[in-house]
C-alpha cells in the first residue's frame, strides 16, 4: 500500500461522531418560527390583496334604498348601461392580472393552509371580478347588434 | 468531484413529499442524512459547536430551497456541498484561514503524545485551511479547479495545499502517532514495524 493509499485509509476509518439530538430541536425550532413569519405574511398580503380587488367591486353592488326603489334602480341602471356603454372597459389584459393576482393569492392560501373564512372572500372576488367581466361583454355585444 | 451515486426512489418520494409540507418526510430525510452531514462539518472545523451550527444551517436551506431540488437526484451530494461551503465561509469569517506561506500556519511542534494516538486528533492539527483542502479533495472527491475556483485560487495553489497537508498527515503516520489506539478503528498494515515495538 502506498503512503497515499495509508493515509486515505486512515480518514476513512475515522468514526463518525455522534450527532447531538439538540441539532433536531433547533431545526424544528427554527421551522416552526420560520412557518409562523410565513402565515403572517401570507395573511396580510392576502387581505392587502383581497381588499384592493373587492372595493372596486363592492362599491359596484350598493343599491340607494328609496320609496320608489324598482323605478331609482332602472334609472340608475340605464345612467350605468350607458356609462358602460361609452367608458372604456378595462382591457383583457387588466382584467387577466387580476384574476392572476388573486388565483395565486389562493394557491399561496391553500398551500399555508389557510381557513375558510380566510379564503372565501378571495372566491367571492374572483366570482364577482368574473361575473363583472361578462356583464361587460354581454353589454358590449348587445350593443353592437 | 466523484461519480454521483444512483437516484434512490425512495428517497425522491420522500422529497417530493416534503416539498408539499410533509414533515414526517422532510424528518426521515433529516436522519437519513444528518450524520454524515454533521461528520462533514465536524471534519472541516474540528469544532462540536460549529459542526451542529452547520448541520443545522444546512437543512434549514434545505427547507428553503426545496421545491428547486430535483428528486431525480440524490440529495447528500447537494447538502454536502451546501455544508462544505457553509464551512469555507464560516472559517473566513473567523478569519481562521491564514496564508499558506505564513509558516506559523504549519507548525513543527511534536504532537502532544497524549492526543497523537487517534488519526482526528493528527487532522484536527492540520491548519484550518490545509484541513478544509485535504479533506475535500481526498474524502469528498472536490477537483483541484473545483477548489481552486471556491477559494479563488489557481489549481496549482490547491494541489500544493493539498501535497503539504498529506505529507504532514503521512509523516505523523510514520513516525506512530496515528497508529490504532484502543477503540480507534485505524487500518495499519501488518508489516509495519512503528512506533511502540521499542521506539520510545
Amino acid at each position: 500500500m502506498n503512503e497515499s493509499s495509508r493515509v486515505h485509509e486512515h480518514l476513512r476509518a475515522l468514526p463518525d461522531p455522534d450527532l447531538p439530538a439538540v441539532v433536531w430541536e433547533r431545526l424544528e425550532l427554527a421551522r416552526r418560527q420560520r412557518m409562523r413569519r410565513r402565515k403572517t405574511g401570507g395573511v396580510l398580503a392576502t387581505l392587502a390583496i383581497v381588499s384592493i380587488m373587492a372595493v372596486p367591486l363592492l362599491s359596484r353592488m350598493q343599491v340607494t334604498p328609496g320609496p320608489d326603489h324598482v323605478a331609482q334602480q332602472q334609472v340608475a341602471q340605464q345612467h350605468a348601461a350607458q356609462k358602460l356603454v361609452h367608458s372604456a372597459p378595462p382591457s383583457g389584459q387588466d382584467v387577466h392580472e387580476q384574476l392572476r393576482a388573486l388565483d395565486h393569492a389562493l394557491q399561496v392560501a391553500y398551500d399555508r393552509g389557510a381557513s375558510d373564512a380566510e379564503i372565501a372572500p378571495m372566491w367571492v372576488a374572483r366570482n364577482e371580478l368574473l361575473a363583472d367581466t361578462r356583464l361587460r361583454q354581454k353589454n358590449a355585444n348587445d350593443n353592437r347588434t | 468531484m466523484a461519480a454521483l451515486p444512483e437516484p434512490d426512489p425512495e428517497e425522491a418520494a420522500l422529497l417530493r413529499k416534503a416539498r408539499w409540507g410533509d414533515h414526517v418526510a422532510f424528518a426521515r430525510l433529516y436522519q437519513a442524512h444528518a450524520r454524515a452531514i454533521h461528520a462533514l462539518a465536524y471534519r472541516l472545523t474540528g469544532n462540536a459547536a460549529a459542526a451542529e451550527d452547520i448541520t443545522q444551517d444546512t437543512f434549514l436551506k434545505m427547507l428553503g430551497f426545496m421545491s428547486g431540488l430535483r428528486s431525480d437526484a440524490p440529495l447528500r451530494p447537494w447538502l454536502k456541498r451546501v455544508a462544505a461551503n457553509a464551512t469555507i465561509d464560516r472559517l473566513r469569517k473567523e478569519q481562521r484561514f491564514v496564508s499558506e506561506s505564513d509558516d506559523g500556519a504549519w507548525p513543527d511542534d511534536a504532537p502532544d503524545p497524549a492526543q497523537s494516538i487517534e488519526v482526528m486528533g493528527m487532522l484536527q492539527r492540520l491548519p484550518p485551511l490545509a484541513r478544509t483542502v485535504v479533506w475535500l479533495h481526498e474524502m469528498e472527491g472536490w477537483s483541484h479547479p473545483e477548489l481552486a475556483e471556491r477559494f479563488g485560487r489557481s489549481p496549482s495553489w490547491s494541489k500544493s495545499i493539498v501535497s503539504r497537508g498529506l505529507a504532514k498527515l503521512r509523516d505523523e503516520i510514520g513516525t506512530g502517532v496515528g497508529r490504532a489506539g484502543v477503540g480507534h478503528a485505524g487500518v495499519i498494515s501488518a508489516g509495519e514495524g512503528h512506533a511502540g515495538e521499542g521506539h520510545e
